[in-house]
């Protein structure tokens, strides 16, 4: 069922336009990631669905509710929409007992029942012996906790995460995620949240939103946004990543045969938005991880030749030279039977694993090219 | 699709405006929705301006207007013509640039070196200076200047008359009511003005500016003379600035101490302007120029201060060497600073203590001169004394409040709204810095005395000129405070539905806590013995302390202003001594150690509630 629908949202701050024709509709239950770099709006999307900011044109429902649109603005206090911010805004003059009891306190349900609710809170996020503690004798990844109990205990319509985990370290961020993603599949609690990490979207969402400039570039699963980002700007989003002038060679099959400079071949899916013609230029994106490297013999067809070898234990990272490239081709391989530098290489791409960008060559090489827009629901609506 | 029709209305309402989508109508939307969703913060805003206009500019514009109307009501120049004509109106002009230039001089004569001594030097007890450095300022100065006449007065003065028995003087070697002993009280209570930033530039010198210049071979006089002292500059202007300032428009001491000989500077002959019958245009045309003269001498210390070319300050606090001083110098430096904290505390309050104790002021001081009571009796008999304590008392609790909660909506409007308007506020909250006292108090007087508001003398117009000028310090704390409190904190209260004022009540006002204690007992300490504009405003009908005891040294009664000077410090003291404790803990700490074990956290939430 349909949860929560904003359409058409626009936000300004002074003369910048920091989010531009926002449509997107959450289902109940879902998980949804806003990704993108700072500045593309992500969070001020969020603070406008939470209540903290008013929209400047556009609407935004709850059900049947309407939050914000025309003349309605409902504030934050009856949107029933709990929020986790990135400082995780804890009050320092309340005990941890008494932040995660504010809500229900609030909303006046009754001692024994904010005693009730707020054990339970504390219980999930596993911090039960620590109620009467104040946050600053708290580790950064307990206050972190804390703030999600305190988001929790009021049963929210929805759960809303402003780049929850970007105060914490590497190893606590790790463990935070799961316990995030664990304890939002157990309570089934309709979740948005805002990231700039690649490992955090992908691995919590069940739909990821790339977000740039203010507008949305692609929507889809994880999987579907990483295999077939439809710009260079969205496949760099999601992690390193090659983008790669190429030539369709042949189409048939769902499939598409082209070829980089070298004459080095790839096979990927064909794109949905329409079909290429034999002899057309594209751009592709290729990860390190598929690109395939095999010792050759000096002089060989492409060219290709190592020019850096990193070593990183469990894999190493090269940086390959190719004939007709501006710049080198990220590969990673195996840290068994390395390659040294000036090594000649032989490339080869795994099967499906490169991706078709709607980006036309010749513009990629920042990223910031004009974004296809998404096909979103509502859009024509205006 | 189903969003689609519903989403009609809204999107047929924008049509109906008739532009395009993409190019006039956002913008349209946006306007009208900054007014709609400003609804309440334009209303705050509103209320803002009309208390600022009421306290402060309108008042001040007066006094601008009085000074060009002529009597006929008509507008006229001719006005400051008076300044030619009334020698004694350039004579008090004079008289204050006099005593401003003795009091900077006299102010850096005993800042400078207490600055050096105690951040630089080993010196024994350095903590102790630097901490009287700030008691002396928080002290009222009118009362030291009475301490001083019990000291240095030309005829009963103890220290005179004890000096003329040990050498056999014919006549008294010092004169306490001339200008040299303005110069001399107003240097002993203003050379804060200099220490404090001074010592703060030193402090934070780094010290590789200076161990850079030595290891190129420059003397200790010369990395002082080229290093040191260019840094320190214009901490050194600056405060001289506020001393010079300050010095040319106090009027408790000069008043106290300049009346016998009929020493007159600009507040003081604006005072006997107001007399009866009073001449309105006279004082504002001296008003205008010192206002004009302090705006600019105020703008040239801003710069200063917050100016971008001598950022070199900074580096590592802390981390300096201290000058080592040797046997003399340790004597040396201990002996001047004692003698500065003797001479700014401890003989002008101790002789008012002594004092209050004394039966007979033509009598020696003794064992048959003594009463542990009587004076306090007397003064606290008096209806008109405990009448003015009423009133102080009233008066800077209400000022205090009021202020903080001006305070409170001026920073919420900077901190939580997003106006251009915003960068306004903070300098006409500071405003009132530049306005001396006399001038607002005039101000006051022609705004509001007179019908349609007839206030004239009532507590009413004591509160507005409190509230005014209480405004520049309570802002200041307030703002800082809230410039702590992220909005998000507030935010996630909102989100876990308490309501704005909920919000402000249990997260806002409890996170602000230690600056409001802060700024409020500091306002009350300060308008408590409020004189310089209280002694304008007084028309004999609503008594406050500092008008009392004014009017107590005119008729000189020392045995009775010595035992209501103690009174009033000791309420000073009092008061600084409950805010130091309650503010000398954080927040949540305190509470996690009062609460045990047993007790239940929910009782101050329910009571919220």
């Amino acid at each position: 069922m349909t949860h929560l629908v904003m359409s058409g949202l626009t936000k300004s701050f002074g003369t910048a336009r920091v989010v531009d024709g926002v449509d997107l509709s959450i289902e109940e239950g879902e998980a949804v990631v806003l990704l993108g770099p700072s500045g593309c709006g992500k969070t001020t999307c969020l603070r406008m669905i939470a209540g903290f900011e008013r929209p400047d044109a556009g609407e935004i429902r709850l059900r049947d509710e309407v939050l914000v649109g025309g003349r309605t603005f409902v504030p934050p206090e009856r949107r029933r929409m709990s929020v986790v911010f990135q400082s995780y805004a804890l009050w320092p003059h309340l005990s941890v007992r008494e932040n995660v009891g504010y809500g229900p306190t609030t909303a006046k349900v009754g001692r024994a029942e904010v005693r009730r609710r707020t054990d339970e809170a504390l219980a999930m996020v596993q911090l039960d012996g620590l109620a009467d503690r104040y946050a600053h004798q708290l580790s950064g990844g307990q206050q972190q906790r804390v703030a999600l109990a305190r988001a929790l205990v009021n049963d929210p319509a929805l759960l809303l995460l402003d780049e929850p985990l970007s105060n914490l370290d590497t190893r606590l961020r790790e463990e935070m995620r799961s316990e995030v993603k664990r304890i939002q599949r157990s309570l089934g609690v309709t979740m948005v949240y805002v990231t700039h990490d690649q490992a955090e979207a992908l691995s919590l969402a069940d739909r990821l939103v790339v977000m740039h400039d203010g507008r949305i570039v692609q929507v889809g699963s994880p999987e579907d946004v990483y295999r077939r980002p439809r710009t260079g700007f969205v496949a760099r989003a999601l992690g390193a990543t090659n983008v790669l002038p190429a030539t369709v060679r042949g189409t048939g099959g769902g499939s598409v045969a082209l070829e980089l400079p070298g004459g080095v071949p790839v096979e990927a899916e064909a794109p949905a938005d329409g079909p290429l013609g034999e002899g057309q230029a594209v751009m592709v994106s290729v990860r390190p991880g598929d690109v395939r490297l095999t010792p050759a013999d000096p002089g060989h067809a492409s060219g290709a030749v190592v020019r850096e070898a990193l070593f990183f234990g469990d894999h190493v990272q090269y940086s390959v030279e190719l004939p007709g490239l501006a710049e080198p081709i990220k590969a990673t391989g195996p840290s068994v039977g390395r390659l040294q530098p000036g090594q000649p290489v032989s490339l080869g791409v795994d099967r499906g694993a490169a991706a078709v960008l709607g980006d036309r060559p010749g513009t990629t090489a920042t990223g910031h090219v004009p974004a296809v827009p998404a096909p979103v629901p509502g859009r024509s609506a205006a | 699709m189903a969003l689609t029709s519903s989403a009609a209305p809204a999107a047929s309402g924008t049509d109906a405006a008739g532009a395009p989508r993409d190019t006039g109508t956002p913008a349209r939307e946006r306007r009208r929705g900054q007014r709609r969703g400003t609804g309440f913060e334009q209303a705050m805003r509103a209320v803002w301006v009309i208390a600022i206009v009421a306290l402060i500019g309108y008042p001040v514009a007066q006094v601008f207007g009085q000074s060009f109307v002529a009597d006929d009501g008509g507008f006229t120049l001719g006005n400051y013509g008076l300044l030619a004509s009334e020698p004694r109106l350039v004579e008090a002009i004079l008289n204050s640039l006099w005593i401003a230039s003795g009091t900077v001089v006299g102010s850096l004569l005993l800042g400078l070196p207490v600055a050096w001594f105690a951040v630089r030097t080993d010196l024994p007890f350095r903590r102790f200076f630097r901490g009287t450095a700030v008691l002396t300022f928080a002290a009222p100065s009118f009362i030291a200047a009475l301490g001083w006449i019990l000291l240095l007065g030309p005829r009963n003065g103890l220290l005179n008359t004890t000096l003329m028995s040990l050498f056999g003087l014919e006549s008294a070697p010092f004169n306490i009511f001339s200008p040299w002993g303005i110069i001399f009280v107003l240097s002993l209570f203003l050379y804060p003005l200099v220490f404090l930033p001074v010592s703060a530039a030193l402090g934070g010198i780094d010290p590789a500016l200076e161990h850079a210049a030595a290891s190129l071979g420059a003397s200790r006089a010369r990395v002082l003379r080229t290093v040191t002292f260019p840094v320190i500059a214009p901490a050194l202007i600056a405060g001289s600035i506020l001393v010079f300032v300050s010095a040319a428009v106090i009027f408790g001491p000069v008043a106290i101490l300049g009346a016998p000989t009929g020493f007159q500077t600009i507040p003081t002959v604006l005072l006997s302007l107001m007399q009866f019958p009073p001449r309105i245009e006279a004082a504002a045309v001296i008003s205008v120029p010192i206002l004009v003269i302090i705006a600019g001498l105020l703008l040239v210390q801003r710069r200063l201060v917050g100016g971008k070319k001598f950022t070199v300050i900074g580096g590592k606090p802390g981390r300096q060497e201290l000058t080592h001083l040797g046997p003399a110098g340790r004597v040396a430096g201990l002996a001047f600073c004692t003698l500065v904290v003797v001479l700014s505390i401890v003989l002008p309050f101790g002789i008012l203590l002594a004092t209050s104790f004394r039966e007979a002021l033509g009598r020696p001081f003794g064992a048959d001169n003594f009463t542990l009571t009587g004076n306090y009796e007397q003064v606290f008999s008096q209806p008109l004394i405990t009448a003015a304590m009423g009133n102080s008392f009233f008066l800077a609790v209400a000022a205090t409040v009021l202020a903080l909660a001006l305070a409170l909506l001026a920073s919420w409007l900077v901190h939580r709204t997003k106006a251009r308007s915003n960068a306004v506020i903070a300098p006409a909250m500071a405003a009132p810095l530049a306005f001396p006292g006399a001038v607002l108090g005039i101000g006051l007087i022609i705004a509001y005395a007179a019908p349609p508001f007839g206030l004239g003398g009532s507590l009413t117009i004591l509160l507005i000129a409190y509230v005014g000028s209480a405004l520049p310090l309570t802002f200041a704390y307030v703002h800082a405070g809230m410039g702590q409190i992220g909005a998000e904190v507030e935010e996630a209260s909102r989100s876990l539905g308490a309501s704005w004022a909920r919000t402000w009540r249990r997260i806002t006002v409890p996170l602000l806590r230690p600056s409001l204690l802060a700024a409020g007992l500091l306002n009350f300490v300060l308008l408590f013995r409020e004189l310089e504009m209280s002694v304008f405003l007084y028309t004999g009908a609503n008594p406050t302390i500092a008008t009392v005891l004014y009017n107590l040294s005119n008729e000189s009664l020392y045995q009775r202003v010595g035992a209501l000077s103690v009174v009033i410090l000791l309420i000073n003291i009092v008061v600084a001594v409950v805010a130091m404790r309650l503010l000398d803990h954080r927040p949540g700490e305190s509470r996690h150690r009062r609460t045990t074990p047993g007790t239940d956290p929910y009782a101050s939430s329910e009571e919220a509630a």
